[in-house]
């Protein structure tokens, strides 16, 4: 009862016309954001940052908050439409949100992933709402080898990030794992690979490596081929999903919104990892698993929803205890501290103006993503009828800007514009960039988790098993394990069996 | 075509007339143009905070635009080389700290070499704290010393941002002159550390104040000693380092200008006028306070040249009596 009291007063603060002036701009800005190839939540936080020291710590912790939900909300919206990630995390959707595109059911797959944003959204902020002190705490049971143990878990998913051959999906993972060596080694101190260039010595961005594979390999595609008068050249028989696609999508929503509302919790993770594992999830509970990366609606709707969830849960370690669990959260905490804002565990009860009305703003905020994106659909559909000598122009210079912008560097651009050369040969070969990028995400943090656990521990391996959590999580890497090798087994009989009939 | 190139040539000579005077300096005009201040570190943080706040200062002052580039990479290397490379005309302008521009400088003369740089002033100083984790049985440092002497604690482990950052040589530097023996833990900052401080992966850190005070208030923590010259107004039940006997161990970061080696003497000053008035500012104290950050501007140009060659030359001798290895 309490809590709802509190966030009666809190939609009081959330409703004043500049709150939700602030509000509005933050939806806008991070949905401009997240529809723009490249161009990340955490630059446009950095480039507004500033701006903000003039406005009420609430209106200013409301704007930025609106940007980074919002990115996170539209980010789909061009990985549907032309295969380039909006936003870091959206690249799992690229896998079946894009072939869906291809088929002519674009519509569907931006209103399902409209839908499942808005519903993982809404199910986060209930999380925030009721649980942010137990879960904050909870947080912290997450320790050295249990993360390792987590990401154990995380990097089994590879396996099933691509249609191609298995021998393509590892090579690809490891490549991403020795990518994510380069630069300074946290615990020696030491630069790896970094040949000399002080350029390297931060590592290979992640946003530099998703642009490079992605957006620019994918524009390559279209070099040499026919000029037609749109990007793609199907009709859309669907703008609007059916009863039936609905029924498809729900079950893969409400799966993706528990994955992504529990990892977002942590600050180790987030919602890139959760977007990976719930798109792992759907395809192995998936009855027929041969329809994911041509255009499933499950392999939309779940990592979409996971990333939403993780998104808005992601708040709860900063706000439950001043935790900045990824970079976009180090500056809001910057900017709350400039305010004279002391984030920590005492948040909410010094600063329950804040709290409650932030928590409030995310409801609004999140209405109006929805009301934005679902007949924004009809727009997006439009743009792909731009012939690509308009389009893909603009995409790249986008796309070096955001580039760009992650820490001003020019070298970055001509490290993305090499990934996009790499992406291009790899496509020939039927070469998925998914397990690359996946490796390259989770390699740095179970490396590091690894070391600092065996440093714990002395170098004794069993602190993986005496820790309770990181055993269960070991176990069911066992299971995986297991269950793939019988799987593997079990399908090659079929084939031989196939073949000699 | 002729036309063409006729007119492109017209066109180059023009700017090459307009070019030529622009490349001296004229010190008198200084500044008519765009200000850019390059930081060694992501945005976020008090480096960051300081070369924000100084811009926008800065902004106001002289009508002209100052524009803030994050530059992280090498522990300060890829920013200090930009600066130390541009023109030395105050156009751009390093805001450097005492890990980019002074430790590193000790731990790995192959990075820095050939960097020389012209300080212009201190700006601000972050005070740190030595916190434990609130559920560790001490409550000060003596106390942690004898408990770690006679064996009842045991395994005690402390985090920093890696091997060769102050927290770490701090750290190593209280527990040897003491002949106590804790095992380090590298981190990538507090969205790493504060999670394994607090939930007791490590149980001490030398933490900034801004991080580290909520959560003492809290009881989450406890705060053992600061590193300011005098007890913070905001923990005055906690003694200085100085004052428990521990001279220079602890470090209250500070961050400061620089600008290249060759900047005319009358630029850096007219800088340092302009910077020295803005941190003297009641306001920007406030703004600075508020984020537990002390004003602290140094008296001239050279007063901090000078304080920024002690502190490499101490840092140097603290990590050559340490044994410290960074590189290989």
């Amino acid at each position: 009862m309490d809590i709802f009291s509190q966030l009666a007063h809190g939609f009081g603060i959330a409703l004043t016309m500049q709150n939700l002036t602030y509000c509005l701009l933050g939806s806008m800005i991070g949905t401009m954001v997240g529809v723009l190839p490249g161009i990340s939540p955490v630059t446009t936080i950095a480039m507004l940052l500033p701006l903000t020291f003039q406005v009420p710590a609430v209106s200013a912790l409301i704007m930025l908050a609106g940007i980074y939900y919002g990115a996170h909300h539209a980010g789909s919206t061009t990985a549907i439409m032309l295969n380039m990630p909006g936003e870091p995390s959206s690249v799992v959707v690229c896998m079946d949100g894009h072939p869906m595109a291809k088929q002519g059911r674009a519509g569907i797959a931006l209103c399902v992933s409209a839908i499942g944003s808005f519903f993982a959204g809404c199910v986060g902020i209930i999380v925030i709402t009721l649980f942010s002190p137990l879960l904050s705490e909870a947080g912290l049971l997450f320790g050295a080898p249990e993360y390792t143990a987590l990401i154990a878990v995380a990097l089994m998913t590879a396996s099933v990030m691509s249609n191609g051959s298995a021998l393509s999906t590892f090579g690809m993972a490891v490549l991403g794992l020795l990518i994510g060596t380069v630069g300074t080694d946290v615990g020696s101190g030491l630069e790896r690979y970094t040949f000399g260039l002080p350029e390297l010595a931060e590592g290979v961005d992640f946003v530099t490596v998703a642009v490079g594979l992605f957006a620019f390999a994918e524009v390559t595609q279209h070099i040499g081929a026919p000029e037609r008068h749109g990007a793609l050249s199907v009709k859309f028989s669907e703008l609007f999903p059916r009863f039936a696609d609905l029924k498809q999508a729900f079950p893969a929503i409400f799966r993706g919104t528990g994955i992504g509302a529990a990892l977002g919790i942590l600050p180790g993770t987030g919602p890139l990892v959760s977007a990976f594992v719930a798109y792992a999830v759907e395809r192995q509970v998936a009855k027929d698993k041969s329809r994911f990366g041509k255009g499933a609606i499950e392999g939309v709707a779940a990592p979409e929803a996971a990333d939403n969830a993780a998104a808005m849960t992601h708040f709860i370690p900063m706000l439950g205890l001043g935790i900045p669990a990824g970079p976009a959260m180090a500056m809001m905490l910057g900017a709350l501290m400039i305010q004279g804002v002391q984030p920590g565990p005492e948040l909410m009860t010094n600063h329950a103006d804040l709290f409650w009305g932030v928590v409030a703003s995310m409801w609004i905020g999140n209405l109006m993503l929805l009301i934005f994106n679902l007949p924004m659909v009809g727009v997006w559909i439009k743009m792909l009828t731009t012939p690509y000598r308009f389009l893909y122009p603009g995409i790249i210079l986008f796309c070096c800007i955001g580039v760009y912008s992650v820490r001003n560097s020019t070298f970055d651009v001509l490290l993305a514009a090499f990934f996009g050369l790499f992406g291009m040969v790899a496509r020939q070969f039927n070469c998925s960039p998914a397990p690359l990028v996946l490796g390259l995400v989770l390699g740095p943090i179970f490396e590091e988790n690894f070391r600092r656990s065996l440093t714990i521990s002395n170098g004794d391996p069993m602190i993986f098993l005496e820790h309770p959590i990181s055993a269960a999580l070991f176990v069911l890497f066992g299971v995986f394990v297991i269950v793939a090798i019988l799987s593997g087994a079990r399908s090659r009989k079929q084939k031989l069996v196939e073949e000699s009939a | 075509m002729k036309h063409f190139k006729s007119t492109l040539a017209a066109g180059l000579l023009s700017v090459a007339a307009f070019a030529l005077p622009a490349a001296t300096v004229h010190a008198a005009d200084y500044p008519s143009k765009t200000i850019r201040i390059v930081v060694p570190v992501p945005p976020g943080g008090p480096t960051d905070t300081a070369a924000r706040i100084v811009a926008e200062r800065l902004n106001t002052l002289w009508g002209q635009p100052v524009i803030v580039e994050n530059k992280p990479g090498g522990t300060g290397a890829l920013a200090n080389q930009t600066v130390n490379n541009a023109n030395p005309d105050g156009y751009t302008i390093l805001v450097g700290n005492v890990s980019t521009n002074a430790i590193t400088f000790a731990t790995d003369p192959e990075k820095t070499k050939g960097i020389k740089l012209k300080g212009v002033s201190n700006l601000i100083q972050v005070p740190g704290i030595l916190s434990a984790n609130g559920d560790l049985p001490v409550n000060s440092i003596q106390d942690l010393v004898a408990k770690m002497k006679s064996g009842e604690l045991k395994n005690i482990k402390y985090g920093s941002g890696g091997v060769g950052t102050y927290p770490q040589i701090d750290m190593l530097r209280l527990m040897t002159v003491n002949g106590l023996d804790a095992t380090h833990i590298a981190y990538k900052g507090a969205g790493q550390i504060l999670p394994a401080l607090l939930g007791n992966e490590i149980q001490l850190e030398f933490l900034n104040e801004a991080s580290g005070l909520p959560l003492i208030k809290s009881g989450r923590l406890k705060g053992l000693a600061t590193t300011w010259t005098e007890r913070l107004p905001e923990l005055p039940d906690v003694p200085t380092m100085q004052e428990l006997g521990y001279g220079d161990i602890g470090t209250s970061a500070w961050h400061g200008m620089f600008v290249p080696e060759k900047t005319p003497p009358e630029v850096v000053n007219k800088l340092y006028t302009a910077v020295s008035g803005i941190m003297n500012d009641p306001d920007v104290q406030k703004k600075l306070a508020d984020q537990y950050i002390k004003a602290t501007p140094s008296k001239s140009p050279e007063d901090f040249s000078s304080f920024v060659d002690a502190e490499r030359a101490k840092w140097l001798k603290i990590i050559q009596d340490n044994h410290i290895e960074v590189a290989p």
